[in-house]
């Protein structure tokens, strides 16, 4: 089970490895789209990856209304409970 | 004198142009559009029907416009535009480089803002070629990747709304995903329109002090099979090809 931080250093990792994001732009408040050019045909390759990693089943519905790097990290936990 | 005659006649013709435009829309959609939807035929010669309807249209009104005098045009190397199963691409000066585009291509579909199917002078033409909602990002992807799959054209305008002069354009990454998907190499088209208007800055009644001349660059195709068969995580040769794409473009070349 981890805290919000690991669980953001992961969705760290995994976005500068997936999309060679900024991890310096990685802030909680930070919009998916409009700051870290992170598209909707992105998130479903972060889903996958988040699935492989974490070893949870998904729910796509959960990661429909993300739009900040703290609403996946919200979902995330939810995933992980 | 004279230059401000020859201004108001384009800026009159001008709105002409956009009433030829939208009539024909409104017209043809109560007409035209229902009795191709009727007619016996399977679904994929009807599309292609439609979008052969649209394709004489736009040539007539390309032709009209331009007896009107608001704009002179040129177009090369046409024949490379008319092979089939083609993801056709452009920049976006003005509103009118769609009506060229597919006045330049016997049958494509297009992808096409969502608010052109909810209005009443564009319903009919979006309508008839079954062109494709650019709204949605997975299922946009494999819609694009279907119709390029059957042999159908695609008309794209990677950067998904006209060039403002000045301001770094946003090219959205759908173009390079639909063409690593369907595996299809990339026909670019560089629109040039000198001097420019209609664009979001230029409503129909500012016209240029002159007369728009329009070019068209049909390229050489751009290859993705480099980047395809490379070992780079999906979202990375979405990126990669997607800088090719604002290349080739001429795309924020600052």
């Amino acid at each position: 089970m981890k805290n919000r931080e690991e669980i953001l250093g992961m969705l760290s990792d995994v976005m500068v490895e997936l999309f060679e994001t900024d991890p310096a732009e990685i802030t909680a408040d930070a919009s998916l789209y409009d700051d870290l050019d992170i598209d909707s045909i992105d998130a479903v390759d972060m889903v996958i990856r988040l699935r492989e990693i974490t070893g949870k089943k998904v729910d796509p519905e959960d990661f429909k209304s993300v739009r900040t790097v703290n609403d996946v990290v919200d979902a995330i936990e939810k995933m992980m409970a | 004198m004279l230059a401000r005659l020859e201004y108001i006649w384009r800026a009159a013709a001008t709105g002409i142009a956009f009433t030829i435009f939208g009539l024909g829309g409104l017209i043809g959609g109560l007409t035209v559009f229902p009795i191709i939807a009727i007619l016996p035929m399977n679904p994929e010669t009807r599309q292609r029907l439609g979008q052969r309807v649209v394709h004489w249209s736009f040539r007539f009104y390309i032709w009209v416009w331009s007896r009107l005098g608001i704009f002179t045009w040129e177009v090369d190397d046409l024949e490379r535009l008319r092979k089939p199963g083609q993801l056709i691409i452009a920049n976006h000066p003005t509103l009118i480089d769609v009506v060229f585009l597919l006045s330049f291509v016997p049958e494509s579909n297009c992808v096409v803002k969502g608010a052109l199917f909810r209005n009443p002078f564009t319903w009919g033409v979006v309508s008839a070629g079954r062109y494709i909602n650019n709204s949605g990002g997975p299922e946009l992807v494999d819609a694009c990747a279907d119709v390029l799959a059957s042999g159908n054209s695609l008309v794209i305008f990677p950067e998904g709304t006209r060039t403002t002069p000045g301001v770094r354009s946003r090219v959205q990454r759908g173009t390079a995903n639909i063409a690593l998907r369907s595996g299809m190499p990339i026909r670019p088209v560089r629109i040039n329109c000198s001097p420019i208007a209609l664009n979001k800055q230029m409503p129909w009644y500012n016209p240029s002090a002159t007369r728009m001349h329009f070019t068209f660059d049909v390229l050489e195709p751009l290859e993705t099979a480099d980047i395809a068969t490379s070992d780079m995580a999906a979202s990375l040769k979405a990126r990669e090809l997607n800088r090719q794409i604002e290349t080739v473009l001429g795309l924020n070349l600052n």
